[in-house]
């Protein structure tokens, strides 16, 4: 029963990329960002996407990306940012485009929540990790960590708000009432089923997948950092995660960041002022 | 929050001190116990009581008194607060929960002034 939901549930989610083409988008676009230079990618967005490229300066002047200097284009964005900051962006407006149609304020409110954890992952990093250069990765895997919800939010909304009603109810949070019902996490599953239809590095399936209990993953660094992400980001209670209480901090974690008061009011005073242009880059991003 | 001046018709039991006289009290005789205008104390009300005593006061008095109500904006503001605390109750004795306790509220602070949308119902 448990697994028809599951199954049932991705392939509605994977029929609707099919009728859309998506992976074959995305892999058009990986393969374009891979073998044409600037100028080329600049046109073949242009024939492509134009709507991104309209929208190239009100997507990356802002505090999520934090450009050197104001981008006016995209050949401006792949030389200010890297090839690769842009080539993650133009995928995940298209699979946002694809995916969601209809207006929905849970839909806005997750995203909120995903935004500032890839936000708080991706700054976080080198405060961690002084000798690791930040890289994008760990912002998109910030950003899907709960994108499963999001996607039974478009989905599967009855089985979202059951799942939610009942977190409220029994004073517990959303992953806790996934494990009771289903023995997993229904929305984990689900994500990391469609990074890999999309495509995305087993790295960053197992990121995720672990990102709850970090010392379990392979990939136990970058699992950690999304691990107090999701947790400092709860604790402001920004968009709706489904949680009613703060996820308690794995003690591996803890133990291996040293995590100290003073270390979270550098990561706060360094990262919060960024959260201001989320809705900002939700409408243009989401809708 | 909003100061609201409101005027309503009160029991006797029912003044409170800040409370303005719109109507005297009067005793049985019609005289003026207390004029009207008065903003009543604790001092007034007793002595007032005090003089009723043994009497069942069923007359109803008319009074001004100031209210505060709460904008929407107030009212959300104090609910987010508490959903924030509310979030940290599991952890109450750990100390490194209450500091991140405090920065949170402190950053919700920061973040619902310069970006309410952030936190939209």
């Amino acid at each position: 029963m448990k697994n028809k939901i599951f199954e049932n549930t991705t392939k509605n989610i994977i029929e609707n990329f099919e009728k859309k083409n998506t992976l074959s988008a995305v892999r058009e676009i990986r393969e374009k960002f891979n073998t044409l230079n600037i100028k080329e990618i600049h046109n073949w967005l242009q024939t492509n996407y134009p709507e991104f490229v309209d929208k190239t300066k009100e997507i990356f002047n802002n505090l999520i990306y934090q450009p050197k200097t104001a981008i006016h284009n995209i050949d401006e964005a792949i030389a200010i940012l890297g090839k690769y900051k842009v080539l993650e962006t133009v995928i995940l407006y298209k699979i946002l485009k694809d995916t969601f149609l209809k207006e929905d304020s849970h839909i806005r409110k997750q995203f909120y929540h995903n935004i500032a954890t890839a936000i708080m992952a991706h700054y976080t990093v080198p405060i961690f990790y002084k000798t690791i250069d930040s890289n994008f990765e760990i912002f998109i895997c910030g950003f899907y960590h709960n994108f499963g919800k999001m996607l039974l939010l478009n989905f599967e909304k009855g089985m979202y708000l059951n799942i939610f009603d009942e977190s409220i109810t029994e004073n517990l949070n959303f992953y806790e009432v996934e494990n009771k019902v289903f023995a997993r996490s229904l929305q984990i599953l689900l994500i990391i089923r469609i990074l890999k239809y999309l495509e995305y590095p087993e790295k960053m399936q197992n990121i995720i997948e672990f990102y709850r209990s970090p010392n379990l993953g392979k990939y136990q660094k970058e699992s950690s950092i999304l691990h107090i992400s999701d947790i400092l980001v709860s604790s402001l209670c920004i968009g709706e995660t489904g949680d009613n209480k703060l996820p308690e901090f794995n003690k591996t974690v803890m133990n291996y960041l040293h995590l100290t008061p003073d270390l979270m009011k550098e990561v706060f005073k360094l990262i919060i002022p960024r959260f201001v242009d989320i809705p900002k880059f939700t409408k243009i991003i989401l809708f | 929050m909003q100061e609201k001046v409101i005027k309503r018709e009160v029991f006797f039991d029912a003044l409170k001190p800040g409370m303005k006289l719109i109507t005297p009290i009067l005793d049985d005789n019609g005289r003026v116990l207390v004029p009207k205008d008065t903003i009543l104390t604790d001092k007034i009300i007793e002595k007032t009581r005090e003089f009723f005593d043994g009497f069942n006061d069923t007359n109803r008095y008319w009074i001004e008194e100031k209210i505060y109500i709460r904008s929407q904006e107030e009212e959300k503001y104090e609910l987010l607060k508490q959903r924030i605390a509310d979030r940290f109750k599991p952890y109450q004795n750990n100390h490194f929960y209450q500091f991140l306790e405090n920065f949170s509220l402190k950053a919700f602070d920061y973040l619902i002034k310069k970006c309410p949308e952030l936190y939209e119902k």
